[in-house]
């Protein structure tokens, strides 16, 4: 008998529990939100002031965790909202059917206007199931960068005898850039590297030549469904552009490491140019001097006079798992940490260029310093273009091979058309699997 | 009115098994389950996201036994994880040899030996990394002012397996415990009489005590080799890329200390084959079975038979009451 009350109850829970679920009716106590996202990004004060905004609403933060996230989405019980590091990432994960579909709240939203998005940068959130740009909402970026753009050092050019960039005409890849990161490269008596001419995170690359192929009209894919990688020559061409920095010592590389990834090791004093982007550029208030001591110039083009176009990684922005119990709710916390006031806090900062065109206004510009990077960004963000990228895998899905062939190369066991032929040929297999597993 | 004897063994057995159950219980639910839905997964072609898997059979195991990657894998680890073994049972023998003799200060020495192992593994990955870093590293430091090197050597990058290896030898202290016991048991009247006969320090060490210490060197060897084999932290902590979150999980670590730990996490989570990963942990498992199989089967060669069975009287009961038989 005993048994029996037990299970009844337990059933009627459980009934009770779905019902709201499926409903998403209203309840008298307030419903719990989970938001994986960083605490700098969603800090407690912020949460608070949410929550007495909001008192059906219980906000809380999950630790942003990559691993979990995965295996939470594999197991059907994933965060409501959710940071996305890549935007490119939306692609891949609509795919699979993880992303909730956000178009019919964005008709509604009084604080989200289909106007005020900023369409080039948010490019990446909006797929189609082949193309960005186009399709259903799946999310926004909380704000952007032109990762192309150039930060330098005005000593290390001084040093080489190099004059100050240009910040409104940009410089040529082929032409400019090689020939002022190796002057820039100095080493010791012993061969270590002083200063390094140019560096970037090595997960840049793929997306920096994106934007050349998309300048030169090339594709980076051999197929329309982007399961191949084209072996096209004058697509190599593109990547062998940037293995030739590792192999000259001209950027880190295993043989000749940055003591830190490139945005420390450019306040240290180590880099004469990075590519980073506009966000750099607050994290460079910390260093002293930084007003004279730093320039800044768009991202070059790949020839003189060629097309410019420049992109952002698709933007860290956020989504709502397709799998939320409270679709109505987690979008009024989306829009809130999207047009907000934690949204005009963090446009405050000057970290991003905002996801809304009318949240530009409160980029930072009382110095020529943050002036002159809001110029270049806002600028470069006139040409910015969603990344070729392909929805059968992820982002970070391929590097790490591509960082053990590159140290292949650099040690001279193989070519750069063998370390080509090498990262097709996985990257084509790991795209078969992501067919595989679409059914496809 | 006294209760029948039957009772207290029965309430004893209940008692028993009342206060091992929530250990039972979570064994269960967090090893055994998860384990056995693992070898269930890893004969599917199951990957991360996929809506239906289906059964493949052994095929994920065959393809990670012709995966060169995987063979270097386990090579790597397996070189590694030999070297290591050794290297701190060396040590491990060499301190307790040295601490069991009446030494001044012997019992702050034995202390501070044994202390390096309660220090978390992040923090001594740290430290090392700190140690042997290039330009700012204390090694590079002392080999300069002795005049060893004229410029700063990234050991990191140039000995990535090199530097892990040394690293255990910080470990030492664990198997310097348990040979100090294991010394304890060794009964003196023997040492008397090889002295009473001549025999030096060295024979001493190479008849008596070296023999009779095989049953605890063969524990530490096994216990040792297993961890090794599955070490997973130590490698990402001193792998000489930077560490910056999605740095790490992209550029990993260099192939020399790409441990089989570590393939299986990248190839679970980073590249979505959740099937061939757990394969692969199950081939590890697998492996290292063996390798206990074999060395227990081996150990009937070189463990000395007495002195492990004074160990297993001194543990267990029921060895006590079998060796009584024998």
């Amino acid at each position: 008998m005993k048994t029996l009350v037990l299970l009844t109850g337990l059933l009627l829970f459980g009934v009770t529990e779905n019902l709201q679920a499926v409903g998403g009716r209203e309840t008298t106590s307030p419903i719990t939100i989970h938001f994986m996202t960083q605490e700098a990004e969603l800090a407690p004060r912020f949460v608070e002031r949410f929550e007495a905004a909001n008192p059906d609403i219980k906000l809380v933060r999950l630790e942003d965790d990559f691993t979990r996230l995965v295996s939470e989405l594999a197991a059907g019980s994933p965060p409501d909202l959710v940071r996305l590091g890549m935007g490119i990432d939306v692609a891949y994960f609509a795919r699979r059917g993880l992303l909730y579909d956000l178009s019919s709240f964005f008709i509604k939203s009084k604080l989200i206007r289909p106007e005020d998005i900023d369409l080039l940068g948010n490019a990446c959130y909006r797929y189609d199931g082949k193309d960005f740009g186009k399709g259903s909402w799946y999310g926004l970026c909380k704000d952007y960068s032109n990762i192309g753009c150039i930060t330098y050092n005005r000593d290390h050019f001084k040093a080489a005898g190099l004059t100050d960039l240009s910040e409104s005409k940009p410089i040529a890849y082929f032409d400019d850039l090689f020939h002022l990161a190796t002057k820039l490269t100095r080493k010791d008596a012993t061969g270590h590297t002083l200063v390094w001419g140019l560096d970037f995170p090595d997960f840049w690359v793929p997306f920096l030549v994106s934007d050349m192929a998309t300048a030169e009209g090339l594709n980076l894919f051999a197929d329309e469904d982007r399961g191949r990688m084209n072996e096209d020559p004058r697509v190599r061409v593109l990547w062998k552009y940037w293995l030739r920095f590792s192999v000259q010592d001209i950027s880190s590389n295993i043989r000749n490491l940055t003591p830190d990834w490139p945005p420390v090791t450019f306040q240290s004093g180590r880099l004469g140019m990075v590519q980073l982007g506009y966000w750099f550029g607050a994290q460079l208030l910390e260093n002293e001097g930084y007003e004279t001591k730093y320039g800044w110039a768009p991202t070059p083009v790949l020839r003189s006079g060629a097309r410019r176009c420049t992109n952002n990684l698709g933007a860290t922005g956020v989504f709502i798992a397709a799998r939320t119990r409270y679709p109505p709710q987690a979008f009024r916390v989306f829009e809130w940490y999207m047009a907000g006031e934690i949204a005009v806090d963090r446009a405050k900062t000057g970290w991003g260029i905002p996801p809304l065109l009318s949240l530009r206004r409160y980029l930072p510009e009382n110095n020529a310093f943050n002036a002159s990077r809001k110029r270049i960004a806002l600028e470069d963000a006139r040409f910015m273009l969603p990344v070729q990228s392909s929805p059968y895998s992820w982002g970070g899905l391929t590097y790490g091979d591509w960082n053990e062939s590159l140290r292949s190369l650099v040690e001279g066991a193989i070519d750069e058309d063998a370390f080509l032929d090498r990262w097709f040929k996985e990257l084509n297999e790991f795209f078969k699997r992501g067919k595989e597993e679409l059914g496809g | 009115m006294p209760r029948p004897a039957g009772w207290i063994v029965r309430e004893r057995r209940l008692s028993f098994y009342v206060f091992l159950a929530p250990w039972i219980l979570g064994f269960f639910t967090f090893w055994i389950f998860p384990m056995l839905w693992g070898l269930q997964v890893s004969l599917t072609n199951r990957t991360l996201f996929m809506v239906s898997p289906a059964f493949v059979g052994l095929r994920n195991y065959l393809a990670l036994v012709g995966d060169p990657i995987i063979r270097y894998s386990f090579l790597a680890t397996f070189i590694y994880s030999l070297s290591s073994t050794a290297l701190s049972l060396a040590l491990g023998v060499f301190l307790a040899l040295l601490l069991e003799r009446f030494l001044p200060g012997r019992a702050m020495f034995r202390t501070l030996f044994y202390f390096p192992c309660l220090i978390p593994d992040i923090a001594v990955g740290w430290i090392f990394r700190v140690f042997l870093e290039r330009d700012s590293g204390m090694f590079n430091a002392l080999l300069s002012r002795l005049g060893l090197i004229q410029a700063g050597i990234d050991w990191l990058t140039i000995m990535p397996r090199g530097s892990l290896i040394a690293l255990s030898g910080w470990q030492a202290g664990w198997g310097m415990l348990i040979l100090l016991g294991g010394l304890g048991t060794i009964p003196e009247e023997l040492n008397d009489a090889a002295r009473i006969d001549g025999a030096a320090y060295p024979q001493r060490l190479r008849l008596i005590t070296l023999p009779l210490l095989t049953p605890f060197i063969l524990f530490l060897v096994v216990t040792g080799f297993i961890t090794s084999m599955q070490v997973f932290l130590l490698p990402f902590i001193m792998s000489p890329f930077p560490h910056i979150g999605i740095y790490l999980f992209d550029k990993g670590v260099p192939r020399e200390t790409a441990f089989v730990m570590s393939r299986a996490l990248f190839l679970a989570v980073r590249d979505t084959r959740f099937a061939y990963g757990l394969a692969l942990m199950w081939l590890l498992f697998m492996s290292l079975l063996a390798f206990t199989v074999i060395v227990l089967r081996l150990s009937r060669f070189w463990v000395f038979a007495e002195a492990e069975e004074a160990v297993l009287r001194s543990v267990s009961p029921s060895a006590r009451r079998r060796a009584d038989r024998r």
